[in-house]
């Protein structure tokens, strides 16, 4: 994981056999979004983290080939000790689809400034039928996620993570 | 003489879009969770949207997202469309987006729309 100094202080793990069903997105990332909505101080920052589930959700439905995916997320201390919330997926691209996942994920991280970057994706998006990176680009610009990716072997592990403050009492 | 609306209100399981002509005011208000199952439906809508605010040739249209909970990067980017017609169009109107200052999501993603076309689009709530 990255960033992640120790173990987790909370991991909850989704895996599907092949890609889920559309249906099973919001339903999922709602209860995501219960669960650090009874953890986070700010409610605004569970928002942000259902956000980011539901567009890294939705493109491994959408770009995903046949095999196995998972969403994880996890809390833990990152290296400077700060609590840190991540979210990561795993799935197999369609082969088509993998050399532009790349491309769009590496122009993120290469962006200097993110609104700067989603905005001109936005004013491209407007005549593209669709794959515009939207998704991606919106989780950098509006959610201050720090998106990583890497392959290993076929399957791309996305990670999207930033600090949080818990509510008093949450963790023991 | 008062003009009629000729747009109805369109809702599937967990999306729905209400419009409404008050004082020659076109509103549409949105509610429930944007998500992929709501993409066809609010594509083709704001197509119909734009029709009616040209044939009834209001100066500007609100979108109250007031009771809208959450919107995916799909339903987003059907806004954008809407937006970069209406941007285009001979005859142009604002659009004018209501949001709950408590859905801090709403003003976020709404304010990308307004970078979008600052002369077309304002954001209040």
């Amino acid at each position: 994981m990255s960033g992640s100094a120790e173990k987790p202080l909370v991991s909850l793990e989704v895996c599907f056999g092949e890609a889920p069903p559309q249906g099973m997105v919001t339903p999922l990332c709602q209860s995501l979004l219960e669960l650090c909505r009874a953890a986070f101080a700010d409610d605004d920052a569970a928002t942000r983290l259902r956000l980011t589930a539901h567009e890294l959700l939705e493109n491994i439905v959408k770009y995903s080939s046949q095999g196995a995916c998972e969403l994880r997320f996890t809390l833990h201390r990152n290296a400077a000790g700060a609590l840190e919330a991540s979210l990561q997926t795993r799935n197999l691209p369609r082969k088509e689809n993998r050399a532009d996942a790349e491309e769009r994920l590496a122009a993120l991280s290469a962006a200097r400034d993110p609104l700067e970057h989603y905005d001109s994706i936005i004013a491209d998006s407007a005549r593209q039928p669709a794959g515009s990176g939207l998704g991606l680009a919106r989780i950098h610009a509006e959610t201050e996620y720090r998106l990583s990716h890497r392959f290993e072997g076929d399957a791309l592990l996305i990670i999207a993570s930033g600090e949080v403050w818990l509510k008093k009492g949450t963790l023991p | 003489m008062s003009q009629t609306l000729e747009l109805e209100a369109v809702e599937s399981s967990a999306f729905g879009c209400a419009p409404s002509l008050e004082d020659g005011k076109l509103t549409v208000s949105f509610n429930g969770t944007g998500d992929v199952a709501a993409i066809e439906l609010l594509s083709s809508y704001l197509k119909r949207v734009h029709e009616e605010a040209e044939r009834l040739a209001v100066s500007e249209v609100t979108c109250d997202f007031r009771k809208l909970s959450f919107m995916n990067s799909s339903c987003f980017k059907a806004f954008v469309v809407w937006i970069d017609t209406v941007k285009n169009a001979s005859r142009c109107y604002r659009i004018r987006f209501l949001t709950d200052p408590d859905m801090h999501w709403q003003r976020r993603s709404l304010e990308a729309l307004r970078r979008l076309a600052t002369n077309v689009v304002s954001v209040e709530g």
